[in-house]
């Protein structure tokens, strides 16, 4: 990540163009049905939920997913939320289509940024990159495929087990007895997808690294990888997760409310949120980037 | 010494006039009757928590108010409303595809009310007739014949207008697992509507309508002597106050409560219970003991619920009148039990949760509501089935009105990580977003769920008929926006003293709509029948708006007199600076109707200098135009600037500028929602 940071803002600049398109349709229809109106100086100033009621159910669909829920660390709250649940699924298809665009794009780059972080690899240039992206971009894609069946049939295991769960406990009167049998069930669940998370990152290094062509045995390579180094896998993954966790923590506390009401102050709390998407995507690069060399020692 | 003698006996006496009013304070407010207590219950039940039975043998003693005679009786069993998917309550749950439950009904979790025998009592208190072979279950409202809510017995002789009877019933129940707020989750039970109810007998005929999923209930004021049988070490809590308890020989024991002037008897038991007092004083308002059943885990928020208890009794009677008894009972159901946020007679619900910010409402604002109940539902008794709003929309009103007081404005929540496939189930952790706030106009009123459900239903259309999946917007909601819209007319004194005269006159009585309609004509000196027509009599939608705006400078070109004589008048012809530089504007505002409702408005104009011109309309065509000369023109202008008709659907349209604003409000907020896709990007990239 440090060799290149180029690569990181790239990465994240993509993300940006990706999602301007859809961005700017939002803005420009809370301009049409508020630039008219007093309530513009109140959205500069702050919030109105009667103003909200109003253009939620009175624009199309893609307007009715803005909620003044996503504010500062609430967006990521919002979409581990529904992630959690599946909702995300049922999302508007443009957001989904638009998400499944970056997802594409993300898996063109990774191979490059795989490569990259080889032991004795040259300092990475974003042409070479891609280059080298889009040739591990077929085995990557069968690889996302078959780690996005992974995920369904955790998904359905978890359609399967809370239920079961809340039956077995509808008797309980007490909150905090529900929630605790709740937080081991989504445990064991975080458990189960962070288990697949590493099988499919270690299948995409093997591709890169040993040059692998068949992406089932990659995965399988990635599996025996994990197994065969259970705690040191898990604890890189839990380094990595506590480093996230304390990026969240700091981002709680600076993230922008809805005070910005000046050019300024707006454009300050769009580029700290930014410098958080900034951060993130530094740190799952860094990450892989561990990942990668800790498949070198010891696969 | 004679001079001291008589200062002596005037301090006496005046120390004794003060002592005796202390006294007089501190005494509850009646010495008669509050109410007409011509319904009145002596029952005894014993509850088995494992096979979740009642068994129950009670006497009622009815006396005819009327002026007509009736050869019948009319019970309610509430119970049976879930004794099988068939009954019209289930039915019309279905239908409003939102279940009241939100799981699936198991086989333990269905309810009934069986009534075993009935007699007709004799003077001396000996079973009489057995009236048992005439008992008929009728279904008045929807001819449902599988409905088992409403039964009927045929009586020997009719009952003359003044005269009473008496009939035992013994009976068995089984406890449903909770639906609408009453049953059992584990060792915790909520027990409302659980015995044989008499309906009303009005108007020369039974008021006795079956269970619908949208309504609540309705019965006569009366007294009630309650024994309930249940576990050893079960903390118990009811309507009334307990004057007795056995210890049985069988390791049960029975709780005995009593209370006058109530129209419905609820009670609640669990092994679980932390059990708490307080005392609400107030100078001008009688003492209340407050008694709080709460569930161990919640004990911290114990100061939360009585301080919402107490603002509701402070406020509601100070502005509306005093609550009537001298305690209440306040209840945290237990966990998923679905018991939370109901009222009766002076015990009630409130409900909470583990985490439970400060300013999110909850549980302070349910707890203000349903204690609010007390005296719209409680004292103030209107018949729920066909007036819901009555109670809901005055409370409604009333305890935004006390939260706003008391707290200011609560802000906007979210609970995240919700066990996933589970329906209605909300997330565990909660997040306060302090910068959002959900103001009493607004959110207070509930004006996210009148928008929805806005011409869905006439309002004064009975409540029961009303499509099952919007009632509680209009009586909840819609209720509580007209109130305020009224409040914003009239003032808050006067729709103030409206309600507390409605709250004097109907108390301990069954007011309809028309009754508080009357009053609020007669206490705000004015004919209010245009309002009510508009706002309740009909289903209609309330939206003005400012269609245009213009303003151009006024430059009057071409010949012209003046004195006498011809004069061209052209801009470059003007040699006098003052005349030149004193520019007049011309502009005009097109406010229009679109919506159906008409009413009263102002529309305010904004000038460049500053200035700010009011003008009246009367709301009534479609579209109106006003016209202005000014020396500056034109910046904007606003139709119900005060937003005095808070039922108006769409605020956004009532002003216009004349130049549109800059692109940053709508740049800051798509900002933050872009930075929300990013993120879900980030993370579906992240799952690949």
């Amino acid at each position: 990540m440090l060799r290149a940071p180029a690569l990181v803002l790239a990465i994240w600049l993509a993300n940006l163009v990706i999602a301007a398109p859809l961005a700017v349709f939002v803005l420009e229809s809370i301009h049409s049905f508020t630039a008219d109106s007093d309530y513009h100086q109140v959205l500069l100033e702050g919030f109105d939920t009667g103003w909200y009621w109003e253009f939620k159910t009175s624009r199309g669909a893609l307007e009715e997913t803005f909620s003044p829920s996503h504010v500062g660390i609430g967006a990521w709250l919002a979409n581990l939320d529904r992630w959690w649940d599946g909702r995300v699924f049922l999302e508007e298809p443009v957001l989904l289509a638009t998400g499944a665009v970056f997802v594409l794009l993300w898996l063109v780059v990774l191979g490059g940024v795989l490569e990259a972080m080889r032991e004795g690899a040259p300092r990475p240039r974003l042409p070479t990159v891609l280059a080298d992206g889009l040739g591990f971009f077929p085995r990557l894609l069968r690889i996302a495929l078959l780690t996005g069946g992974g995920y369904y049939l955790i998904f359905r295991f978890t359609r399967w087990l809370f239920p079961r769960l809340h039956e077995m406990t509808i008797d309980l009167t007490s909150e905090r007895q529900v929630l605790l049998y709740n937080l081991v069930a989504a445990a064991f669940v975080v458990l189960l997808i962070t288990l697949l998370r590493l099988v499919s990152d270690y299948a995409k290094i093997s591709v890169i690294v040993e040059r692998r062509r068949s992406a089932l045995l990659a995965v399988a390579r990635g599996l025996g990888f994990v197994a065969g180094n259970p705690f040191r896998v898990l604890g890189v993954a839990c380094f990595y997760g506590v480093v996230t966790v304390i990026l969240f923590w700091v981002y709680s506390a600076v993230a922008p409310g809805v005070g910005d009401s000046t050019p300024l102050t707006i454009l300050l709390a769009f580029g700290l949120s930014q410098v958080f998407l900034i951060a993130k995507q530094a740190l799952r690069i860094a990450f892989l980037g561990s990942e990668v060399a800790f498949f070198e020692i010891h696969g | 010494m004679p001079e001291l003698q008589r200062k002596n006996d005037l301090a006496i006496a005046v120390l004794t006039l003060v002592a005796a009013a202390q006294w007089l304070a501190e005494r509850p407010v009646r010495a008669v009757d509050l109410s007409p207590r011509n319904a009145n219950y002596t029952i005894s039940v014993s509850l088995d928590p494992e096979t979740k039975l009642l068994e129950g043998r009670q006497v009622v003693l009815w006396r005819n108010i009327q002026d007509a005679a009736t050869g019948e009786l009319r019970f309610h069993l509430y119970w049976n409303a879930w004794r099988n998917d068939q009954s019209t309550w289930l039915r019309e749950d279905r239908y409003r595809g939102r279940s009241d439950r939100g799981e699936e009904v198991e086989a333990g979790d269905w309810s009934y009310c069986e009534v075993d025998s009935i007699h007709l009592l004799d003077a001396a208190g000996g079973s009489g007739t057995d009236l048992t072979p005439t008992m008929r279950f009728v279904a008045p409202d929807d001819g449902n014949q599988a409905d088992r809510t409403v039964f009927k017995v045929d009586l020997p002789e009719p009952v003359e207008p003044g005269e009473s009877v008496e009939v035992e019933l013994v009976w068995r129940a089984k406890v449903p697992r909770t639906f609408a707020r009453t049953g059992f989750r584990g060792d915790y039970f909520f027990l409302a509507q659980w015995f044989p109810k008499l309906a009303v007998f009005e108007n020369g005929r039974w008021n006795a309508n079956q269970f619908h999923a949208a309504t609540e209930f309705y019965s006569d004021y009366g007294v009630y002597d309650v024994e309930m049988t249940v576990p050893e070490g079960w903390v118990l809590g009811a309507t009334g106050r307990e004057v007795e308890r056995r210890q049985n020989e069988d390791g049960t024991v029975t709780h005995r409560y009593q209370q006058d002037d109530v129209h419905a008897f609820t009670w609640t038991t669990s092994p679980d219970y932390v059990e708490f007092e307080d005392r609400f004083e107030e100078p001008g308002l009688p003492g209340v003991e407050l008694r709080l059943l709460m569930q161990p885990e919640h004990v911290k928020q114990k100061d939360r619920h009585f301080e919402a208890t107490k603002a509701a009794l402070r406020f509601y009677g100070g502005w509306f009148g005093a609550y009537p008894y001298d305690h209440v009972t306040v209840v945290d159901p237990a966990y998923g039990s679905g018991a939370g946020g109901m009222e009766y007679p002076t015990l009630f619900t409130a409900g909470t949760r583990l985490f439970n910010p400060f300013g999110g409402g909850r549980p302070e604002g349910v707890t203000i509501h349903e204690m609010g109940h007390q005296f719209w539902y409680g004292v103030v008794g209107n018949n729920e089935f066909d007036y819901a709003w009555i109670d809901e929309g005055l409370n409604s009103f009333s305890d935004a009105r006390v939260y706003d007081q008391t707290f200011g404005d609560s802000y906007w929540t979210e609970r995240y990580f919700a066990p996933p496939g589970i329906e209605q189930k909300h997330g565990f952790f909660v997040k306060l977003f302090g910068d959002i706030p959900k103001p009493r106009a607004i959110d207070g009123n509930g004006f996210a769920r009148y928008r929805e459900m806005a011409v869905s239903d006439v309002p004064t259309r009975p409540t029961w008929r009303y499509h099952p999946k919007t009632a509680s917007g209009i009586s909840y909601s819609k209720s509580a926006i007209w109130l305020h819209t009224l409040e914003r007319t009239l003032g808050w004194e006067t729709l103030r003293r409206i309600m507390s005269t409605f709250y004097e006159r109907w108390r301990f009585r069954h007011p309809t709509d028309e009754d508080f309609f009357a009053i609020a004509s007669e206490v705000a000196g004015q004919d209010l029948e245009w309002f009510f027509d508009e706002v309740v009599r009909e289903a209609h939608t309330f939206d003005y708006g400012v269609q245009s705006v213009s303003s151009a400078e006024i430059a009057p070109r071409g010949y012209f007199e003046r004195d006498g004589s011809l004069e061209l008048e052209d801009e470059s012809s003007e040699t006098d600076d003052a005349k030149r530089d004193a520019k007049r504007y011309e502009s005009q505002v097109v406010v229009r109707r679109y919506g159906s409702g008409v009413f009263p408005v102002r529309i305010r104009a904004k000038f460049e200098d500053g200035t700010e011109t009011y003008r009246e309309w009367d709301g009534r065509y479609r579209w109106k135009r006003f016209d202005y000369e000014t020396s500056s023109r034109l910046v904007s202008a606003t139709v119900d600037p005060e937003r005095v008709l808070l039922l108006d659907l769409n605020y956004t349209n009532n002003s216009k500028a004349l130049e549109s604003g800059s692109r940053w409000p709508a740049f800051k907020w798509a900002g933050k929602w872009m930075i929300w896709l990013q993120d879900l990007m980030h993370t579906m990239a992240f799952f690949a």
